[in-house]
């Protein structure tokens, strides 16, 4: 083992407990604040702008020894690109996080639109980087179409409905916040009706829409409403 | 301060100590997604065989996992591969294979640190705060194929494929090398920093953020070759094939030795020899490399297109002992100028380091391997194939058979389902045997009492349950051992439609119930609509001659039926008239792609019915000595006159698309 990296023993409970909490506001931001975000989206072929495309973004709080483990979301926003391929997300903050910080890779940036392949978006990682700003702000993002069995098309957006159901439901389970997933309802109501197609199809394939449908009722003991009223876009 | 003291500090602090070998999302979106695609759950009828749907992504087949949420079973798969880090469960995670106690981490005053094979094959009840091993998802399984009520046996099914994805966790920990040599890591600046720590995992770091690139093509391990499978017949096989100690890395084909053996990691570089004994620093591997090459083309782009200077690397033999390949490791650790990210220079070169090209490399090795074992794992869970079929040289009595390659001696137990007034699809046990059954052999085990009280709520259909001793696993190392299902239905399955236009579908039918139709064909009828057309009679042999086939026909003036009945349920695949696929069980159809489902035609033994005047939608009911044996309802599609089949609950029962349905 690497002696350099033994763990310590400290004092008593309560020194380290005051310990904990001093080194947190020391050591790291937990007021965290993002600018805005303006992008476009094209078609990878032509060029042209793409209208319609569903934009989410969020800013995950990840925890744990090693990180990478969602403890929360700090925000998600939701936007739909013009008929000029242009979205706009607002600037946010500041915003208090005292458990988990903000991972370098944040904002994570999903973009859908039907036909094409789901893109998703990091940062570039590194250490101590600037989390209030985005690498992709007065980009231009080109997507991909599809080409493939409808098949493949569900089995492709099985990562960017996992990141969905982590960031809108999985989290509740570390900060007790189950209904992130009201921030997205286009989102849902656009897989939701690809998952239709999926069924008629008989593609066995579970979104994220899926998911919230069959946890309808825990979702509600959870105080976030209703499932099918945010589907139908009756609720916001 | 005592193991509990410092427990409740990390408590009263409120940290989540969570941690992970790779990072949650590598762990579930990429290496556990990868492993369930390419187990046995998705390319044969492990699923089928325990009275389950055969896909893992249905979202129509959801089990609660413990957070108490609905999810499919690959859902689960995952939640347990990222569950498996909540909590204090991180300081169990780290196995090094040199140490001859085989001892995961040993850092003082934290709470009890075990290996990882130690705690992941942990027996139930043994573990304070391990409720999920190995040998718990077992009992699940076992629990999911035998508790009373409905209820049950889903919470229990859940359990068993969460409590799985706990276990591969931990295969997939075995290939990160900081986890096989004791390197802690810790990149949370609160609390790592506090604790004297702080040591980010770069490579744990990287990995996530390019999960969706990352190789995980394992095809290069045959998996369900008889190497693999007799090479690691045991759980604890897949992390050491070896006894601890220092030969362990050496011979042993285990995903702990091999990651050992071949990789430095952060904090046993080259620069700290003596550590451990292997890799080892050779000189003669040097390779000076200038990073604007290696930055041409690098996907995803270097971070600092402006960098200019020599990256001097390493290299090491890998040998893997499983497959005997050894292949040279060009990149196995680099001397820079450049920080490790990569994004500036800082000064002369420091001693040895580990960036993006060595994770890049690495990654070639070791993300197909954990992909491979995880995948394994779950095959070596559900290896075992039981069947219960009836006796042609007993009538009146039944098989038992054992279609694993590994004897089995144990109890076979006997379940049926029935509703009542309250619940609906209650399970009750009916009898069971004590039978030592060969690999690949069978005993009769008489005749099964009629299930009568309460009345079963389909007739012929039951759950055989094994519990016992099959291979490595015993009832000496868990009390119930090993576990096997088979969900055995004696009815007609109803598997394909024969063509777009057709009126006919394909059947795959018991084979005793075969020989009864062929020998009594008067005995079967066929309603087709409002008509019973009259009783079946033998006409000629089927074409195309490739399958053994006999063909029984009945017409009446409304309409007419046909039953080819093929040998021991022979079926063909043609494309474009050439037949490419022959097989005799439902099995055997599921391992043909849908693509050639979809663009060929199957023909097998086969119903045709006719109707005057081509109603859009009639009701076909199967009768057999008197007895309805099937029915459906025949619909044609306005749209594209494909067929629709309904079961007479409603129930849709084929494909639309490729017209495959296996019910």
């Amino acid at each position: 083992m690497n002696p350099d990296m033994t763990i310590a023993p400290t004092g008593s409970c309560w020194v380290l407990g005051v310990a904990l909490l001093s080194s947190s506001l020391s050591s790291h931001a937990f007021v965290y604040s993002a600018e805005a975000i303006e992008g476009w989206v094209a078609d990878a072929e032509t060029g042209k702008p793409i209208e319609g495309v569903i934009v989410v973004a969020h800013w995950q709080l990840e925890g744990g020894f090693e990180g990478g483990s969602p403890v929360n979301e700090l925000k998600i926003l939701e936007a739909v690109t013009d008929q000029n391929g242009r979205y706009s997300l607002p600037a946010w903050g500041p915003k208090f996080a005292l458990s988990g910080r903000l991972g370098s890779k944040s904002p994570e940036i999903l973009m859908f639109k039907q036909g094409y392949k789901f893109q998703l978006l990091n940062n570039d990682w590194y250490r101590d980087r600037d989390t209030s700003k985005s690498d992709w702000d007065k980009k231009t993002v080109k997507l991909e179409r599809f080409y493939g069995t409808l098949a493949q098309y569900a089995e492709a957006l099985a990562s960017p409905s996992s990141s969905l159901w982590v960031a809108g439901v999985d989290v509740g389970d570390r900060s007790g916040s189950y209904c992130g997933w009201k921030s997205f309802p286009r989102m849902l109501q656009a897989l939701d009706r690809l998952e239709a197609e999926f069924r008629t199809a008989r593609v066995a394939q579970a979104t994220v829409v899926s998911s919230l449908k069959a946890n309808s009722k825990y979702l509600a003991n959870k105080g976030c409403g209703s499932v099918s009223e945010i589907l139908e876009g009756k609720e916001r | 301060m005592s193991r509990n003291l410092s427990l409740v500090c990390f408590l009263v602090g409120g940290i989540s100590l969570n941690a992970n070998a790779y990072k949650e999302d590598t762990h579930a979106e990429v290496l556990t997604r990868q492993a369930a695609n390419q187990s046995v759950l998705q390319t044969s009828t492990a699923l089928s065989d325990l009275g389950l749907n055969s896909s893992i992504t249905d979202g129509t087949q959801q089990f609660p996992n413990t957070s108490g949420r609905l999810r499919t079973i690959r859902e689960l798969l995952e939640d347990g591969a990222r569950f498996e880090d909540s909590g204090l469960r991180f300081l169990q995670h780290f196995y090094n294979p040199n140490n001859v106690n085989g001892e995961g981490l040993n850092i003082p005053d934290l709470p009890t640190q075990m290996s990882s094979p130690v705690w992941a094959l942990a027996r139930p009840g043994t573990v304070s705060g391990q409720e999920r091993s190995y040998w718990d998802a077992r009992q699940s399984l076992f629990d999911a194929l035998t508790k009373p009520l409905a209820a049950e046996r889903e919470a229990a099914f859940g359990e068993t494929f969460q409590f799985l994805g706990q276990v591969v966790h931990h295969l997939q920990d075995m290939a990160q090398p900081q986890h096989v040599r004791n390197d802690v890591h810790c990149d949370q600046p609160f609390p790592c920093k506090l604790l004297r720590a702080f040591a980010p995992s770069l490579y744990e770091s990287w990995t996530n953020t390019n999960r969706g690139s990352l190789p995980t093509d394992s095809s290069g391990y045959n998996i369900t070759g008889s190497a693999f499978t007799s090479t690691f017949n045991s759980p604890r096989r897949f992390w050491n094939t070896e006894p601890p100690g220092l030969n362990s890395p050496v011979v042993g084909m285990g995903i702990a030795e091999f990651t050992n053996r071949n990789f430095v990691s952060a904090g046993t570089n080259f620069d700290r020899p003596g550590i451990f004994p292997s890799p080892v620093r050779d000189e003669s591997t040097r390779l000076d490399r200038d990073i604007r090459d290696l930055c041409t083309n690098a996907n995803p782009p270097c971070p600092n297109a402006n960098l200019v200077g020599p990256i001097t690397f390493y290299g090491n033999p890998v040998k893997d002992n499983f497959t005997g390949i050894t292949e040279f490791n060009q990149f196995a650790s680099s001397l820079s100028i450049f920080d490790a990210d990569l994004r500036n220079v800082v000064g002369p070169p420091r001693l040895f380091t580990l960036n993006r090209f060595n994770f890049s490399r690495a990654h070639s090795f070791l993300i197909p391997r954990a992909v491979a074992y995880s995948a394994g794992m779950i095959n070596y869970f559900f290896r075992g194939k039981i069947d219960l079929v009836p006796d042609a040289d007993s009538p009146g009595t039944f098989l038992i058979k054992n279609l694993s390659s590994e004897a089995m001696t144990g109890t076979f137990e006997l379940y049926y389902d029935y509703d009542d007034a309250g619940t609906v699809n209650n399970r009750q046990f009916l009898t069971s045997w004590d039978r030592s059954i060969p690999a690949n052999d069978q005993r009769n085990i008489g005749a099964i009492p009629d299930p009568t009280n309460p009345a079963p709520k389909n007739p012929g259909e039951y759950m055989l349950v094994f519990k016992g001793n099959m291979g490595q696993e015993t009832e000496a190392q868990f009390g119930i051992g090993a576990v096997v299902g088979k969900f055995v239905s004696n009815s007609v399955l109803i598997f394909a439609e024969t063509s777009s236009d057709a009126e006919g579908l394909n059947l795959f039918i018991p084979e005793h119930l075969a020989q009864k139709f062929l020998l009594n064909p008067g005995a079967i009828s066929v309603q087709v609509g409002d008509e019973i057309l009259p009783p079946m009679f033998v006409t000629r042999p089927c074409s195309p001659p490739e399958l053994p086939c006999v063909r029984l026909r009945s017409i009446s003036g409304g309409g007419s039926a046909g039953l080819e009945v093929t040998e021991n349920n022979a079926f063909v695949v043609f494309q474009f008239g050439t037949p490419i696929f022959f097989g005799n069980t439902p099995e055997d159809l599921r391992l043909i792609p849908r693509e050639t489902l979809c663009a060929g035609s199957i023909r097998g033994t086969s119903l045709f019915v006719n109707v005057l005047n081509d109603p859009p939608s009639f009701q076909v009911r199967f009768f057999f000595e008197g007895k309805v044996l099937f029915e459906f309802v025949l619909s044609l599609s306005a749209a594209d006159r494909s067929v629709v089949l309904t079961n007479a609950k409603g129930v849709r029962l084929t494909d639309v698309n490729c017209r495959v349905s296996i019910q």
